[in-house]
């Protein structure tokens, strides 16, 4: 290995098994033999052949679809997972920032988490002892030293694991979309040192959906696209090409004027791409065609909150731009396919007030140094909409909701209640209006699920769904 | 060497799950001493009053076999989601994943310590026969250490594929509970079968534990290093294993 490789990756292979029928227990498996059952599964190709070279000092960028390989590239990288064949090898110490504060204990104090983190994150225990004032500085959490991290907010827990984190001082960092944290100072402190940590000449791999950021650090970029590698090279091409592909119908848009020929525009280049104002969560839930006809202007300029962008989960094609209300990350939301939101529509998942206390100010949230408390704000559960949902502007959509597939949510309408499959509701509380089909219709659409379709079959069939002939469509497809 | 390298961390997660643990509960560490003692105090009444046995000393004869048994059930029960029970550290970032489980047996380890410690004084008050035999302590104790350690290791990867196995090893443990000479005095067993049932090492464990703690009696070299080689073959085999599983430890989680 050269010196001035930081690492070295060649022919990674790595195959994921998914088992149709997935057993996890003893029990399972004795019933699965004594009905004579194989191991059936089917293979995913995760990365398939995979090799490139990472020099030293540079900060590289990796990027690519969901589902497309970065992940597990990270994580075998990291050591997490193993390849099935290949070989990855690093120069030097390595640092994964995958997730912040893994292994952190709620039941302990600041100080006893710090060290820890620190210890998880491979330092000794003189080095925290040294790095102590330092970590606490840079959190800002000189006061809550000995206070239980069970009541501290996500905000500051992250802060904390940030600062604990970087002190690692590792030759290669991994870093996974995490770098933007806590609050808009904190955010600028946490960029400047991982400039410091460029300026030093370590190596930098960094993952992400944003593009701009990407095309701001990076010098090289990998773009994996199924596994493979799809492009390679200087950053502000890879781009290009990643836009190119990623939004085939670009070219004939032109006419709507935000071209990004030159690749610098900030066209979210993926539908599932969440884009978050602290704890509020404004998604840029966008399919790039109409993210186009929006303004410029109109576009926000928030920042990632890691922690809870993973409680977000949104399918392919869905468009609109809603704000996702999520205080805490024990909820999840879940939006389907093919769903268009309208403007100024809020999702609140956990942000109710508990009415029966004396207050219902979240005072743990907002006033520093009072407890959190667990129950405050609080949610009713998962938000799910199903695929095909239309829901109308300003609309608001309460905690633990969910609606079903084709449902169509009038503007203005206050959802408190589920939605059945292709139900029309509207008003403050929603009440229902209608069916749009028939029971036997909407059964029949419910199994054919046209939303699962791959992309050729919709384009091919694209005029008969815009059409009204639901009789045939049945009959057709059903 | 995994072991002295990451020294600190298993230090650091061992301490804080002692804390975790006893800071959650009122009487805190204390509960880990009553318990036993507790439990002692049930059984003493049970077997030295319905069942009538004839044994030296059956209060301590009791203490000494639940304390001894507890370290087993306890740490391989708790190791045994060491795994499973952290996943971030196991998905997130790479750290040796066998320091997951020493870390666990180590806490499991110290509070047993504990536990012996409390026994020392009620010897003296109750009038056991205390030898400098005692001092066999450190030495037995560290082997049973291994045996725990390398039990732990196969169960705790063999949980991440199998999350029922909790429900099967409870049951085992309480056979074994019975199988092994906690309540009752050796002697009930018919000869004919004494052959098998001293096949069980926790057996010669317990039986170990009590002739120098409680007899004053001098363990022959021969059971202890048969214990030794028990404890070196159990954590032998459990790192085998558990290299073998490891690999798809985080696909699984």
């Amino acid at each position: 290995m050269k010196s001035d490789e930081a690492i070295v990756v060649e022919h990674l292979s790595k195959e994921f098994r998914i088992p149709h029928d997935r057993k996890v227990t003893v029990y399972e498996h004795i019933v699965g033999l004594l009905k004579g059952g194989k191991y059936s599964y089917e293979q995913f190709q995760a990365l398939d052949d995979v090799s490139f070279t990472v020099r030293r000092g540079e900060t590289f960028g990796v990027i690519g679809p969901n589902g497309s390989g970065k992940s597990t590239l990270l994580k075998i990288l990291a050591g997490v997972l193993y390849p099935d064949s290949g070989t990855v090898r690093v120069n030097g110490k390595i640092a994964p920032f995958l997730e912040l504060g893994v292994g952190f204990q709620p039941d302990l104090t600041a100080k006893e988490n710090i060290y820890l983190y620190g210890s998880i994150m491979g330092l000794s225990k003189k080095d925290i002892a040294e790095r102590y004032d330092a970590i606490l500085d840079f959190a800002e959490l000189r006061r809550f030293e000995n206070m239980k991290l069970k009541n501290f907010s996500s905000g500051m827990a992250v802060r904390l694991a940030f600062s604990t984190a970087i002190q690692t001082d590792p030759d290669v960092l991994l870093v996974d979309e995490v770098l933007a944290v806590g609050d808009g100072a904190f955010q600028e402190k946490c960029s400047q040192k991982i400039t410091e940590i460029r300026q030093k000449g370590k190596t930098i791999i960094f993952v992400s959906h944003d593009l701009t950021t990407v095309e701001r650090l990076c010098e090289r970029c990998l773009y994996i696209k199924n596994g493979r590698i799809a492009a390679f090279g200087k950053t502000p091409e890879v781009i290009q090409q990643y836009l190119r592909e990623m939004n085939p119908g670009h070219k004939s848009d032109n006419q709507i004027g935000i071209g990004s020929e030159d690749g610098s525009n900030k066209v979210t280049d993926d539908p599932n791409k969440c884009v978050y104002s602290n704890d509020i969560v404004s998604t840029g839930v966008t399919n790039n065609t109409y993210q186009e006809q929006m303004p410029v202007e109109e576009q926000q300029s928030n920042y990632y909150s890691n922690l809870i962008a993973s409680n977000v989960h949104i399918g392919e094609y869905t468009y609109g731009d809603p704000q996702i209300f999520i205080w805490t990350n024990k909820y999840h939301v879940y939006i389907g396919k093919f769903t268009s939101i309208a403007q100024e529509v809020k999702i609140i998942v956990d942000g109710n007030h508990n009415t029966d206390w004396i207050s219902s100010y979240p005072f743990g949230e907002l006033i520093p140094g009072v407890p959190k408390h667990p129950d405050h704000p609080v949610g009713k559960g998962d938000i799910r909409i199903g695929h095909d949902v239309w829901i109308g502007y300003g609309s608001i959509i309460m905690p633990g909701v969910q609606i079903g597939n084709g449902a169509v949510i009038g503007s203005g309408s206050v959802v408190t209640k589920n939605v059945a499959d292709y139900e029309i509701v509207a008003g403050n509380p929603a009440r229902h209006i209608r069916y749009r089909f028939s029971p036997e219709q909407i059964d029949a659409l419910n199994k054919i699920r046209w939303w699962d379709w791959p992309k050729e079959k919709i384009i091919e069939h694209a005029s008969i769904l815009q059409s009204g002939d639901i009789d045939q469509f049945i009959e057709r497809f059903s | 060497m995994w072991l002295v390298d990451y020294r600190d961390l298993i230090w650091n997660l061992t301490i804080s799950d002692l804390k975790v643990k006893y800071q959650s509960s009122v009487l805190g560490f204390a509960w880990s001493l009553l318990n036993p003692l507790l439990m002692m105090l049930v059984l003493y009444f049970v077997f030295s009053n319905i069942f009538r046995f004839e044994q030296e000393h059956f209060a301590l004869y009791l203490l000494i076999g639940i304390i001894t048994w507890r370290f087993l059930a306890n740490g391989t029960m708790t190791a045994m989601g060491s795994i499973v029970g952290r996943p971030g550290l196991v998905t997130k970032l790479y750290i040796p994943r066998q320091i997951l489980v020493m870390s666990s047996v180590l806490s499991s380890f110290i509070s047993s310590i504990l536990e012996f410690a409390v026994l020392i004084p009620l010897l003296f008050i109750l009038g056991a026969k205390v030898t400098p035999n005692i001092l066999l302590f450190p030495f037995v104790h560290g082997i049973y250490f291994l045996i725990v350690y390398g039990a732990s290791l196969v169960l705790a990867s063999l949980f991440v594929y199998f999350r029922d196995l909790n429900q099967v090893w409870d049951v085992v443990m309480q056979a074994g509970f019975f199988l092994s000479p906690i309540v009752y005095p050796i002697s009930i067993i018919p000869a004919a079968f004494l052959e098998y049932y001293m096949l069980n090492p926790m057996t010669v464990l317990i039986e170990t534990y009590r002739e120098f703690l409680l007899y004053g009696v001098t363990p022959s070299l021969a059971s202890l290093l048969a214990l030794l080689a028990v404890g070196a073959v159990m954590v032998g085999a459990g790192t085998l294993v558990f290299k073998r599983l490891e690999r798809r430890f985080a696909e699984e989680i």
